[in-house]
């Protein structure tokens, strides 16, 4: 085979298995968007039509006015972006601090906030929902905001100490002998090395907090301060008899919005995330 | 469908005026208190907060905040909030819990509700009292009943099951091309348990005894499980891992063409499987051939915190959403599943239906009121709250409940039994003695 | 050039004043920490030596009874074995697949950061609605899935995933790795695009092929943070129980059901939250054991880099 023909076929292969990841990350979102517009005779047909005969807009309507959707949506929005950046930002200076100075300590913080991350949530929520009551503050989003902060904290601490300790000190160094501050050392220099591993610790702690449902069932209970994964884990009930056509549409509104944001937004934040990489 | 059912809602909310039985003293009402229910379906919901809507219109100074779980986030909720020490206003209780969280002192008493209400108007058996007192305010039955494919029963040239030896024969015969003659849940979940505690019930024993000790090692179990066993065989391969949801999809797929459920299968066929509406019926469960004469109904209570800071409000608001209008129209939002409790409601559900033009109650309007009276029968029979009520071929309703029934669900012991019949071929006997083992282990582990 | 990887940071010359601002850095970490882990677990382990009916709210001292008690019941040890299984199993398909998806989706393709985002769905799709959708899909007379399974011949008459006692756990590591696999993919992701293009346009010139760049090149550079991914992602499946719950419901006989599993039904069936707290302190030791195994292994790969 002469050299283009072997290119050729291996970007073939290469655009086959893409493809198929696509299809296999993604026929859920196809069935959930097809089937939130059927309607519910469509929805138990068997067998199987993918695209709706007769396009309908009643499960969003439906969605609508069973829940305050709009509302629950900013909750999470705000709650998860809330989340992230604080995360990050602890997550940042703790990394930053683990692996560029020596203190005493240090590393058994470092273990210890990996063994914080092990209890299972179960049975941190309980204790917690108790503080909070005493502090009368069931029912407050501030509060289930830092909570929730809390279960993505040691996973962010650690995963940023590991992208930190991958920079070398060298540049800072360099730099700081040409005169920069600490500072204007760390904004130059590592930050545009750490960018991607920032927005990749980011989208993992963001979406974290968006299907948080354990932390909001039981710190959350009035109507305006409902999240969205309440929302759709109260449509089903004990019986696994499932409103099909308002739990699809609520997953598309659940899920759309998100990947879109990731799509669109998260590229022009930082112009970094689908750029950047190598040819290889 | 759904859009046409809620027309006719918001018409019969319009022309009823929505004026309850007996309306609630607004004067000297207010605060706020947490709703949580169990009843999340669409047209439920959409109900419920009507309901909550006029009433706090009538009250201005009350708040109802709804709060809709599952029974499994249900009771995580009233745990934690226990846990942390804060209040439990309105919660919904499942007949099997009822027992054991009244017996802990956990909810308020409602003897003074009932009784305003009116002990006769509370139909046989809705009601469980707990050391003399009722602590769950029956809002809605169901009751379990048998589902057939008349198209195919007329084609095969038989007639609907009574016994178990008939349903067996009729399952035989039309499992055929494709279809299967019966389903059955048989995953490791509440259904196969209740399920398995029905058949052990008709087969003449009880899951536990009046002294609350399990009776597993016994003659009615064994049979049980020989008629699961039996019956099986002309089910769906995947029952060992369905519950409750699959049943619907089995039936109303047509791939099922008997199946035991309780009414949701009305309104389900109306909604997703139309072309099946004059081609089924619904009967009483065949029973065991020389068993009891049993049929089976349960209640869901709504339930009030002990610690609750408005017990006022929660009573007035429990009497306003349950009685009547407002709960004839809950009944109606689930037709033929959600059974009134109450012998007035039942009557103005009977009205409604009978003369009704909406297209689902008028199609499945025998069907819906066959369904009301089936678990207000004298047959019926509360099955998973009940303890050492079945004697042979008799029962009485002894009104001792079950409070060891939460730990049959949590150790899966009689949907264990059922699996290890099914799925290893263990011998009735040998699965029900070592279920036994179990259950006794478990009741001496927790001393 | 090899950037070496070290955890342990050195001291430099500037001193104190930096010691200090080193400890200020980590004081927002260490307040998370303190309030709002230390002391649910300080409360857990009170909870544990006690007989604590979560109803009544009655509890009495009763010292290791009820760790005596879970270890001595069989349920235990073969809990944590599928709790094992579980975790591994789906840790290390995930962990090869989005280390693969990662490379793949580093390199020039159309619509990359499409495709990027793309495939971050089945992580951000909730978790009830994923395991209502393939318990649809993969229901016997219904299911699309089982339906296909059947025509490629990977069954007889229907491939019953959840239902059948030997195919109920890989059913629900298949779900799991169909899951969590992007999770892996982003966090490699955050460091492939780090790599420098020099060299592997000097490997080309040498001559190495696809696989030589990956493993010469790459793989150093992303071990680091892939395995630290992946611990936590051992740490999140061995706690994890809802998915399994909603799935299967640790059947059919107890075939899927892990220790966390048995932890929330103790809790929340028996309303013993003493014995559910038992159950979660030694989950916390087993996974210190885990780390600490971690450590040692990273300490050797350290020595050897």
């Amino acid at each position: 085979m002469t050299l283009s023909h072997r290119t050729v076929l291996h970007k073939a292969i290469l655009y086959g298995v893409v493809l198929l990841l696509v299809v296999v990350a993604l026929f859920p979102l196809a069935w959930a968007i097809f089937g939130s517009l059927k309607t519910s005779q469509e929805l138990y047909n068997f067998p199987y039509n993918l695209l709706p005969q007769a396009p309908t807009l009643n499960n969003y309507n439906m969605l609508l006015s069973l829940s305050n959707f709009f509302r629950s949506f900013t909750n999470t929005f705000f709650t998860s972006v809330a989340a992230t950046a604080l995360s990050l930002l602890v997550a940042c200076l703790s990394g930053y601090s683990l692996t560029r100075f020596a203190f005493p300590g240090s590393k058994l913080l470092k273990r210890l906030i990996l063994d914080t991350y092990m209890i299972p949530s179960i049975l941190l929520v309980l204790p917690i929902y108790s503080i909070l009551t005493k502090l009368n503050l069931r029912d407050n989003l501030m509060a289930y905001t830092l909570m929730v902060t809390s279960t993505t904290l040691p996973f962010c601490v650690w995963l940023m100490t590991s992208y930190f300790a991958g920079v070398s000190m060298s540049f800072e160094e360099a730099a700081m002998i040409d005169g920069c501050s600490r500072f204007k050392a760390f904004y130059k220099v590592v930050v545009p090395q750490l960018t991607p591993a920032i927005i990749a610790t980011g989208i993992q702690a963001f979406i974290l907090v968006w299907n948080d449902l354990m932390y909001a069932k039981i710190l959350l209970s009035s109507e305006e301060n409902r999240t969205l994964s309440l929302v759709i884990s109260s449509m089903f009930a004990q019986e696994q008899v499932y409103p099909w056509g308002v739990i699809l549409a609520g997953t598309v509104v659940a899920t759309v919005p998100v990947l879109l944001m990731f799509i669109f937004g998260v590229d022009k934040l930082i112009g970094g995330w689908s750029e950047g990489g190598v040819k290889g | 469908m759904k859009k046409g059912l809620g027309v006719f809602l918001a018409l019969v909310l319009l022309l009823s005026g929505l004026t309850p039985l007996a309306t609630a003293e607004s004067g000297g009402l207010s605060g706020t208190i947490t709703f949580l229910s169990g009843e999340t379906d669409e047209e439920q919901v959409l109900v419920t907060r009507a309901v909550i809507a006029a009433f706090e219109k009538e009250n201005p100074n009350c708040k109802i905040e709804l709060v809709l779980a599952g029974m499994d986030d249900r009771e995580e909720s009233i745990m934690a909030d226990l846990y942390a020490g804060a209040p439990v206003d309105l919660i919904t209780v499942d007949v099997e819990s009822i027992g054991t969280y009244a017996n802990a002192g956990i909810l308020y008493p409602l003897d003074d509700l009932i009784q305003e209400i009116g002990e006769d108007d509370f139909i046989q058996g809705s009601r469980l009292q707990v050391n003399g007192h009722d602590y769950g305010f029956p809002y809605a039955g169901c009751s379990m009943m048998m589902y057939v494919r008349n198209d195919l029963l007329e084609a095969a040239g038989l007639k609907v099951p009574t016994t178990w030896s008939e349903l067996l024969e009729v399952a035989k015969a039309l499992t055929k091309d494709g279809v299967y003659g019966c389903c059955l849940p048989a995953g490791q979940n509440n259904a196969t348990t209740l399920w398995a505690n029905m058949f052990i019930n008709m087969a003449g024993g009880n899951v536990c005894g009046t002294d609350l000790q399990p009776t597993l090692d016994t003659e009615p179990v064994r049979k049980a499980l020989q008629f699961y066993k039996d019956l099986a065989q002309y089910c769906p391969e995947g029952i060992s891992s369905y519950g409750y949801g699959d049943q619907i999809t089995a039936f109303c797929s047509g791939k099922a063409s008997i199946t035991f459920y309780q009414g949701r299968v009305i309104a389900r066929v109306f909604s997703e499987a139309p072309d099946l509406l004059d081609r089924y019926g619904v009967y009483e469960i065949p029973t065991c051939d020389d068993g009891a004469p049993l049929q089976f109904s349960s209640y869901n209570y709504y339930a009030l915190g002990a610690n609750t800071q408005n017990p006022e409000l929660a009573k007035a608001f429990l009497k306003y959403l349950c009685t009547g209008q407002n709960a004839a129209n809950f009944a109606l939002s689930a037709p033929g599943h959600i059974t009134p409790s109450l012998h007035s409601v039942k009557n103005l559900l009977t009205d409604i239906v009978k003369t009704s033009t909406e297209p689902i109650l008028a199609k499945s309007a025998e069907k819906i009121l066959f369904s009301f009276d089936h678990a207000a029968g004298e047959k019926g029979f509360n099955e998973s709250a009940n303890a050492g009520g079945v004697t042979g071929t008799t029962f009485t309703r002894n009104g001792i409940l079950n409070t060891n029934y939460s730990y049959v669900r949590q150790y899966n012991i009689l949907s264990g039994m059922v699996q290890q019949v099914l799925l290893n071929n263990v011998a009735p006997q040998e699965a029900a003695a070592a279920a036994q083992a179990q259950f006794v282990e478990v009741l001496e582990d927790l001393q | 050039m090899r950037v070496r990887e070290n955890y342990l940071p050195p001291t430099t010359a500037l001193g104190r004043s930096d010691r200090r601002l080193g400890i200020l850095l980590v004081l927002p970490v260490v307040f998370f920490m303190l309030v709002l882990v230390a002391y649910p677990l300080v409360n857990l382990i009170t909870l544990s030596v006690q007989n604590y009916n979560m109803l009544s709210q009655k509890s009495r001292f009763v010292g290791l009874t009820n760790f005596i008690r879970v270890l001595s019941g069989g349920d235990f040890w073969q809990s944590l074995l599928r709790t094992l299984i579980y975790s591994l199993g789906s840790l290390i398909p995930c962990s090869v697949l989005g280390t693969l998806f990662a490379v793949l989706l580093n390199k020039d393709i159309p619509g990359r950061s499409f495709v990027r985002s793309f495939v971050i769905f089945p992580y951000i799709m909730p978790m009830v609605v994923t395991c209502a959708i393939f318990r649809y899909m993969l229901n016997d007379l219904v299911g699309i899935l089982d339906h296909y399974a059947v025509v490629l011949g990977l069954a007889p008459r229907t491939l019953n995933l959840f239902g059948r006692y030997d195919l109920a756990m890989p059913g629900v590591i298949a779900v799991s790795v169909w899951k969590y696999s992007p999770m892996i993919m982003i966090a490699v992701l955050g460091k492939l695009q780090t790599i420098s293009g020099d060299y592997y346009e000097a490997a080309q010139v040498d001559g190495a092929n696809q696989w030589q760049q990956f493993w010469h090149i790459t793989f150093p550079f992303i071990l680091p943070p892939l395995i630290v991914v992946m611990l936590m992602r051992f740490i999140f499946l061995f706690n994890k129980w809802d998915i399994i719950y909603m799935l299967t419901g640790g059947g059919p006989l107890n075939a899927t059901a892990t220790l966390p599993m048995v932890l929330y039904s103790e809790a929340f069936s028996s309303y013993n939250l003493g014995k559910a707290a038992a159950i979660g302190v030694m989950m916390f030791v087993i996974l210190l054991i885990c780390s600490r195994f971690y450590y040692k292994l990273n300490e050797v790969a350290e020595k050897r880099l």
